[in-house]
Parts: C-alpha cells; structure tokens; sequence
C-alpha cells in the first residue's frame, strides 16, 4: 500500500492516529448526550451563574470573615485560602523538623537512630485518614475548658480547641512581613553580596519593626491573650479541635517523609566533601550546614515538590472532622445546587492552579541553583 | 636531608609503628612503619593497589585501623578512637580528586577554614587566600566555581585551600594523576616552592620521575608492606635549575 | 589494649604472601562494645542518655496504659471506665464488625474464608517468592473471583448478599488489588502512549495524566460518584463499588505511569537503535527490549506507589463504602465506647502496618532477586 509517497510505516501512524481520535470522539459525544439527558431529566441549570448568588449556608472556620449571605464566589475563595494557609502551616512546619530531624540523624547515635527509623517507618505506612481520626479522638480526650492545660503562659489546649495569643496585623507589620518576604527571594535566588544585602535589610527591618513603636509615631503591636473568663476563653484566638487534629496530623504524617527526603539528599553527597570538610577541620554541625545542606537540597527540589503537592492534595482530608477547605466548600455547593460539572470543572482548575504555582517556585529555584554551580 | 643533619633533634611529626590495618578480611596495610621530621619531604611510591591512599588516609585521620601506634603532629590516634570524633588538625590533604566545594566560589572553599575554624575576619581571611592564590599564580580565578577551572587549576585552588590554615604538615594523594604532562611540571613546581619553604609534606604518587624530583626520600609499599626506602633529592640542592621559575616566596 | 579485649591468637603467615595475616579476631565484651558506640564521646553520652530516658519515660506509660492498667473484657463501657488505661474490650467486643463490617452476621463465614483465601495466596507468592510472576499473577486473579462469587453469592445455593452489605478488611484487600489490577496495564499504556509518537494518543495520555495528578484522590473518587452515573446509561453503570475501583484503578494509572515514563527514559538510545538494526517493529521494540528493562528499573519507585494505593483504600468511606478503617469507625461510633476511639485506631494502625510492611518487604525480596539475575 502506498498512499501519496507515504511508507507503510507512515501509514500505519496515520490510520492509528485516526482510529484514536475517532474512538476518543465517539466517546465524548455519547458521554455528552448521556450528560445532556440526565441533566435535562434532572432539571438542573448550568453556567456559572450560581457563583453571584448568595450560598444560604455558612462555613465553620475561616480567615475571612464569613457569612451565610456570602456569594457562592467568595465562599469558593473562603475555601481556597483555608487550603492554602493549612497547606503553608504543614509546610513550613514539616519542613523545619524533617531538616531538624536529619541534622539529629548526623550525630550517628544508633539508639537515636533507631528511634527516628521507628518513627518514620510507623508514620509513613498508616494511612493518613487513620491518623487524622486518632488525633481527633485525642483531642476529645483532653480536659474542658475548666481544667485546660496550660501550655506555656497564655497558650491553653482544652476539648474546645487550642487558644493561643492574637495579634493585630497593623501597616507597620504588613511592611515588615513584606520586606521580609522579598530578602528571603533575593537570597534564594543570589548569593554573596545580594545574599548579605538581603539579611541585613530584613534584620533592619526586624530592628525597625521592633524599636519603632518607642521612637517614632508608630501604632504598637497590640497582642490580645486569652484569659479565663467563666466556663470558657475569652480573648485571643482558638483553633477549633478538628483544626488542631488535622494540623497535628498532618504535620507529623509529613514530616516523616521530608525527613526520609532529606535524608536521601544527605546520602547523596559525596564522602569525599565530608572528609575534606573534616580535614579543614569543621566542626559536623558546621559540615552539615555549609557542606552536606546546599548540595543535598539539590537533589531534595523535585521530591519536595511532589510532597508539597501531596500536602495540599492531602488537606482535602480535613473535611471528614468538618473543616472548611476548597474541597468541603465544593462537596456542599454541590448538594446545594446540583450543579456537578461547573463545580468540578472550578475545583479541579484552582487545585491545578495551586499545584502549578508549587512546581513553578519549585522548578524556578533548581533553575537558579543549576545554573550557579555544577558538580 | 640538610636540615635534620644540622639539628640532631629535629622535630618528629609523623611517628608510625606497626601499623596494621584490614578492610573487611583484606589486609591492606601490614606492619607500617615511618617516621617524618619536621622539613622533609616524603614521597610514597609502589604498584596500584599497594596501600599507599590506605596509608596517607590514616595519616590524615579519615581512616579507621586495627593495631599499631600513630602519631600525627602531636596527637595520637587509637585504635579505639572512633572516626568521627578525631580532630586531627595542622595537616592539610589534598585528595586525588581534589573534592573542592562545588557549591562555593574558590574564594569562598579558601576563606570558609579560616572564618569558621581559625575565627579570623573574613576581610583577613580573604587577604590570605589572595596572597595563597597569588603565590599559586592563581589570582585571577578567585571568584569562579571549582567546575568551570581545568584539572590544574582545581588542584591549585586544592592546595591553596589547604594552606590556608597554616598546615605543619601536607600530604598529597597523587597530585598528577589527574593532570596532562603539562600540567605535571606545574605541580612540580608547586611543590617544589612548597620544599623550599620549609613545609612537610608526604606525596604519594605513581610517577618515579617526581618522586625522585621533589622528595628528600623515598618509600615504597608493596603490597600493604613498607619496602625499601630510597634517598631522593633534596629540593634545597637545586641549583641545578630543577624546580626552577619559582614562585613569589611567601 | 586491654579495653580491646582479648586479641585471638594470630595464625602463621597465609599463603604465598609472608606479611600478610587474617584479620584478628578482636572479642569485644558487650560492655566495651556498648561504650563504642554509644558513649564515645561526652556529646554522644548525652545524646545516648537523653534518647534512653526519653524511651523510657515513654515506653514505661506506654505499657502501663496498654497492658497494666489496661481492660480486656468488659460487657459495657462502664466496666472499662473503672480501669485506668487502655479499654481493649471494645475490640474484644466488637472485633467482628471491625473486621467483616454489615455483612449478615449468619454468614460471617464467608468474608472469614475470604481471608484465608487471600492469606493462602500471600503464602504462596512468598513461597514461590515471586520467582514465577505468571503462576503468582494468576493465583491472585483467581483469588479475586473466588472474592465476587463467595461474597456476592448467588450461585451454589449461596444467598445473594449484595455488595453495600461488603465491608472491613476483605474490601480493603479488594479494591486494592483490583484496582491495581486495573492500573497496571492502564499504566502501562499511558506511559508508552506519552513517549510514544502517536501524537493523539500522546495528547490524550499528557491530559489525563496532568488533570487528574493536581486533585486529591478523595475529590476524584467523590466527582466519579457523582459524575459517572450521569455519564453512563444505565445500564453500563457498574454501582458503587465497581465505580470506586475504576476511579482508583485509574488514578492509581496516573502515577504509575509517570514512574513507568521515566524508567522508559532512562532506557540507552542504543538499546533502540540496536533493536531497530536487529529489525524488530515498534511495538516490538517496547514489548521485547524497552519496557522489560523500564519495569526493572522502577520496581523500588513502584513498591512505593503500592503502598500509597494500599494507604489511599481507606478514603473510599468518603463515598460511603465500608472499608476497614470505617467500619472500625462504625464499633464505636454512635455508642456509648465512643471514649474509646483510639483503642480502635490504634489496632487499625497496627493491622494497616502489617499490610503495608508487608508489601514492602515482598518488594524488596523481587529487588533483590533482581538484582542478583542483573
Ligand atoms: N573501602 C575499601 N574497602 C575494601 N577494600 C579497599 C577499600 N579501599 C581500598 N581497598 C583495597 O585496599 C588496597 C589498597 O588500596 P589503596 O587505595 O590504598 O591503593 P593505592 O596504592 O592507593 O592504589 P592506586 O595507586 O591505584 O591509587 C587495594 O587492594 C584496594 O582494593
Ligand atoms: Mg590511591
């Protein structure tokens, strides 16, 4: 068979090419009429016009303030920020004590390490919803309000959640946080004399933030503890005891794979930097900082990545103790409005979208740090 | 050879007796013994596999062995002593491989001894290193990752970072192995300049030609046994024009 | 020396080599050893005291509330409340709608039989230690239509038990294996499609795989539950279950994929070209050549998917199937042991760990095998 100058082996790709696209056509369209029919047999509308409507239902906890007169578009947002800011929380939190828990990994004490190996190979093969329900059953296991533990002064943990001091973010901490947040960037992306520039510009900052209110004409900082008022707290802020669960396990649930990343990363190094390193006479804590770190995070970027990713994928568990996340929000619009595709279809993207943003930080920061140096 | 003559006690810095040492069931070094004074230069020659990383790897504290005494620069390393906890300090090594950090400029492989061990300040650890790299005739290179120098220049940048810290003594692991005939000579030189100075050093190497160039004596290892021990020339008779050019003295 | 401890007297000279001599054989007392390595050095002694007294402090309440103190039996929470520690009683009590959930309870014996079924066809896969893959594939595809019939009944005079009456440990182990049963090949299919140079096929493969890899899995399996019965004539709708393996199978195909891809990649061009020189086809070439060697490869990265899928079955409750994890929910939920939830929990954990290790520990032992043939 020759068509037109064509080998066989063209062809071939041809006809399969066709025979996908008429088989993948075959499907959306009869998966379209069977869609079609039962959303016209339902008497379901469509669009996305319901998003200007009001919900008729209210949230249970949120960053913004919230009400059941809300649109159902401002709710989706409510939704999606608890996604983030329980996302970030697991985060940075996870990520912190996997490093810590790799540093204590370096003192190759093989008691300690044991103790870290039962840990992470215990927390890392129980399912995550498991955990979540363990640590909501902790938590109505603890003490009333009455005779709530007292952390440390002012932090409270009771069966009604966790109260911890509230502060009131004025313009001068906005500036702060923001200046903060532009030195951490600058660093990540350049070293030496940015790096330096950066560090001194945050510390000033910090400085600034700090002795500001004495010096200049600047509001304070106004710190709102909570105090004991009759069976409750007032004052402050509480985190429900569904949140506190959740963040508990999620952070401890993740912590133990970052610390198994982290320690690949570290295992990566070549002996060889270590012994030089020792030769120069570092001490290990300085070793595992200005030697082992930097070079093992190159290799912890892209699994990091995917565990942020699974992080924010995991917060959507949050929802079986009755937090409000982007997928809780998505599951009641939907019984409230039956209008399924549109509601998936939003969902879907905003998760998309979260999770592009992680792999274009992720993949932003191993572009820089590749191209400064090689091996 | 000169200068142990003229000083009946001169200064012992390597003291090795019976060393032994197995990897696994392999015994890789057999009843070592060595001694170096203060001004020599060593060089450790034997067939591939002979034991002489083995042994300069001891030297330097980055091994582990099973009987024997070793004396390095004051500090006596055990058997018992575990690996990690050794601080063997004022010996410098510079690896086959040379192992340069490769996430730091050479400035900053150079400065990072000083500043976090030595506590000096980093204006005047970076003055040492200019001046360590402008004696290697490396100046121009400082502010460059160790992956875009040639093999001659990281093993310079490797030296350099090794004298950084004032070493009494240096061991070399094969300082040519990884470098074109050229670039031997150089390293010749190097360390040639290194001799007249006064620096300890122990090389190991493949080449006999070197050897025999730069070292005030010669030991051979065979297979994990110390064999004969060879007089080389001293790098101070070289009016010869061997080891000429020089570097700017320090 | 002494603390060396004896030094085993060393035998004359070995072989043709006159200085060379085995290893001493150096007995260390427990004693010494113990110093060694866990009090070498004053930092290390601190840190070893500080981890023992921390396992200690832990280990001794850890005991007292789950063995000493703890209650085995007792006919009511009441009896439970008097002891101080751990209320076992509720498991001791309700162990069979943990592990078997709804099912009549007249008729226990069969998710019971199941068990052994699946646990004969574990001891046979570690027996033959995956040696022979195909005999080990079929038993386990057997073992799951042996699950449909004795479950579902309907034939041999069995009673017709449906499958929303299904729960416990034979669902997890089911939907596990059946959906990666499904993935597997899906997977394998996606991946070559992706790196195939079909360009619609690449294109549907890069879309599935990209849109559905963002979303956590307990969103896809609530929109399949949601979306296919609308989807599907009826018909064709192949109910709850059916819809959760799908959806899972598929998801699980999603990730397998991408490891299989990369195993693909990792794969020496020469290898191809050697076998296009050889005249092989296309097809051919990835049957024969690449995608043996790929699957080589990703073993380790695929064990660790497996135990993901194992893990993830226990988010099927969120669609109202009774898995083990929910029905262990279910023993005490709505009733007065509701205290003691963890005691529950914590057994789920323990029986999850099992699973998972092992899964792993079979891994590991084909790794193994595998490499010694490599
Ligand atoms: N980590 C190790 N484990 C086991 N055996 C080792 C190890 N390192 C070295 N050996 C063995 O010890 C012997 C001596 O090795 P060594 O590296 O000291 O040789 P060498 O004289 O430096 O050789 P070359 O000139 O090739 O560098 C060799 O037979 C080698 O196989
Ligand atoms: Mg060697």
């Amino acid at each position: 068979m020759n068509l037109g100058g064509m080998n066989r082996a063209q062809t071939g790709r041809l006809i399969a090419e066709a025979a996908v696209l008429i088989g993948l056509a075959c499907l959306v369209v009869a998966t379209g009429y069977s869609i079609r029919e039962s959303l016209v047999s339902r008497n379901i509308a469509t669009g996305f016009g319901f998003l200007a409507q009001d919900t008729g239902w209210d949230v249970s906890a949120a960053l913004l303030a919230h009400s059941p007169r809300d649109t159902y578009a401002r709710t989706f947002l409510i939704g999606l920020l608890n996604t983030l800011a329980l996302s970030l929380a697991t985060i940075i939190v996870a990520t912190v004590l996997g490093v810590l828990i790799a540093l204590v990994r370096q003192l190759q004490n093989p008691l300690l390490s044991w103790l870290i190996g039962g840990y992470v190979t215990i927390l890392r093969n129980v399912p995550l919803i498991v955990q979540i329900f363990f640590w909501y059953g902790a938590t109505q296991g603890l003490p009333n309000t009455r005779k709530a533990f007292e952390l440390s002064g002012g932090v409270f943990l009771s069966n009604r959640g966790l109260y911890l001091p509230s502060v009131k973010l004025g313009w001068p901490e906005y500036a702060m946080l923001a200046v903060l947040v532009v030195s951490i960037v600058i660093s990540l992306i350049w070293r030496h004399r940015p790096r330096r520039l950066a560090s001194g510009l945050a510390l000033v900052a910090v400085a600034v933030w700090l002795v500001g209110p004495a010096l200049f004409d600047l509001p304070p900082l106004a710190v709102d503890w909570p105090r004991r008022a009759g069976l409750n707290f007032a004052g402050g802020m509480s985190l429900q005891p569904e949140l506190v669960a959740v963040l508990t396990a999620l952070v401890v649930y993740n912590t133990a794979f970052i610390a198994e990343i982290v320690r690949t990363g570290v295992q990566s190094v070549p002996l060889g930097q270590i012994q030089a390193a020792q030769n120069i006479g570092l001490r290990q804590s300085r070793i595992f900082y200005k030697i082992i770190l930097p070079q093992a995070v190159r290799v912890m970027v892209l699994p990091l990545i995917n565990q942020y990713s699974n992080i924010t994928k995991a917060t959507a568990l949050a929802m079986v103790v009755g937090f409000t996340d982007l997928f809780s929000v998505s599951v009641t619009s939907i019984n409230h409005t039956g209008q399924a595709l549109e509601i998936v279809l939003l969902m879907t993207m905003l998760y998309f979208a979260i999770n592009a943003t992680i792999s274009l930080v992720g993949n932003t920061y191993a572009y820089f740090d590749r191209r400064r140096w090689k091996r | 050879m000169r200068d142990v003559v003229q000083q009946p006690r001169a200064e012992e810095l390597v003291n090795i007796r019976a060393l032994n040492k197995w990897y696994g069931d392999f015994h890789a070094l057999c009843d070592v013994e060595l001694d170096v004074v203060a001004g020599e230069t060593v060089a450790i020659c034997g067939r591939s596999g002979s034991g002489k990383s083995t042994l300069i790897r001891c030297i330097a504290g980055l091994e582990e062995f099973q009987t024997g005494e070793l004396v390095v620069h004051g500090i006596a390393l055990s058997p018992q002593s575990s690996l990690n906890h050794r601080k063997v300090s004022g010996v410098g090594m510079v690896f086959q491989n040379f192992n340069l950090f490769p996430h730091m400029t050479v400035m900053e492989n150079l400065t990072i001894g000083p500043v976090e061990v030595a506590r000096v300040s980093r204006s005047e650890a970076r003055a040492r290193a200019m001046h360590q790299l402008e004696r290697l005739q490396m100046g121009a290179f400082a502010d460059r990752y160790p992956s875009t120098l040639s093999g001659g220049q990281q093993q310079r940048a490797a030296i350099a970072r090794s004298l950084c810290l004032n070493p009494r003594l240096m061991l070399f692991d094969e300082p040519t192995s990884a470098l074109d005939p050229e670039l031997r000579s150089e390293v010749r030189t190097t360390i040639n300049a290194l001799a007249r100075d006064g620096m300890t050093m122990i090389i190991v190497t493949h080449e006999i030609e070197l050897a025999r160039d730069v070292s005030s004596r010669i030991v051979w290892m065979d297979d994990g046994a110390v064999g004969r021990t060879e007089a080389g020339a001293p790098p101070t008779y070289s009016g010869n024009g061997r080891g000429g050019g020089g570097l700017g003295g320090a | 020396m002494e603390t060396l401890g004896k030094v085993a007297a060393l035998p004359a000279a070995v072989g043709t080599q006159p200085h060379k001599r085995p290893r001493p054989r150096v007995i260390r007392s427990l004693q010494t050893q113990v110093r060694r390595v866990l009090f070498d050095t004053p930092l290390n002694a601190v840190v070893t005291v500080l981890t023992a007294t921390a396992i200690a402090i832990v280990g001794f309440y850890v005991v007292r509330w789950a063995f000493l103190d703890s209650a085995w039996v007792a006919s009511s929470p009441a009896g439970c409340a008097k002891a101080q520690g751990a209320c076992w009683a509720v498991i001791v009590k309700n162990w069979q709608g943990i592990l078997f959930g709804n099912y009549p309870a007249e008729q226990r014996w069969r998710p019971e039989v199941m068990l052994g079924v699946f646990g004969a066809a574990l001891v046979f896969t570690i027996a033959v230690n995956v040696r022979n893959f195909r005999l080990t594939l079929g038993v386990w595809l057997v073992s799951l239509v042996v699950f449909v019939l004795l479950m579902r009944g309907g034939v041999f005079g069995l009673q017709t038990i449906e499958s929303d009456r299904w729960g416990g440990i034979p669902i997890t182990i089911f939907v596990f294996l059946c959906s990666v049963t499904l993935g597997f090949p899906l997977a394998i299919v996606l991946a070559v499609a992706r790196t195939g140079r079909l360009v619609s096929a690449r294109t549907i493969s890069v879309f599935l795989i990209e849109v559905l890899r963002p979303v956590p899995l307990i969103a896809v399996l609530f929109c399949t539950d949601l979306l296919l019965p609308m989807a599907l004539p009826n018909a064709l709708d192949p109910g709850k279950l059916g819809r959760v393996i799908i959806c899972m199978g598929v998801f699980y195909a999603c990730y397998q994929a991408e490891v299989i891809r990369a195993g693909l990649q990792a794969i020496p061009h020469g290898q191809i070209e050697a076998s296009r020189a050889l005249g092989l086809g296309p097809l051919q070439i990835i049957r024969l050549v690449t995608l043996p060697q790929a699957l080589r490869l990703t073993v380790p990265a695929t064990v660790n998917l497996l135990v993901v899928a194992l893990k993830d079955t226990s988010l099927i409750v969120t669609v109202g199937l009774f898995d083990f994890a929910a029905t262990a929910t279910a023993a005490f939920s709505g009733n007065e042991w509701r205290p003691f939830s963890n005691e529950v929990y914590i057994v789920v954990a323990l029986v999850y760990l099992l699973m998972t290790l092992t899964l792993t520990w079979l891994g590991h032992s084909l790794e193994r095998r595998l490499a010694k043939n490599a």
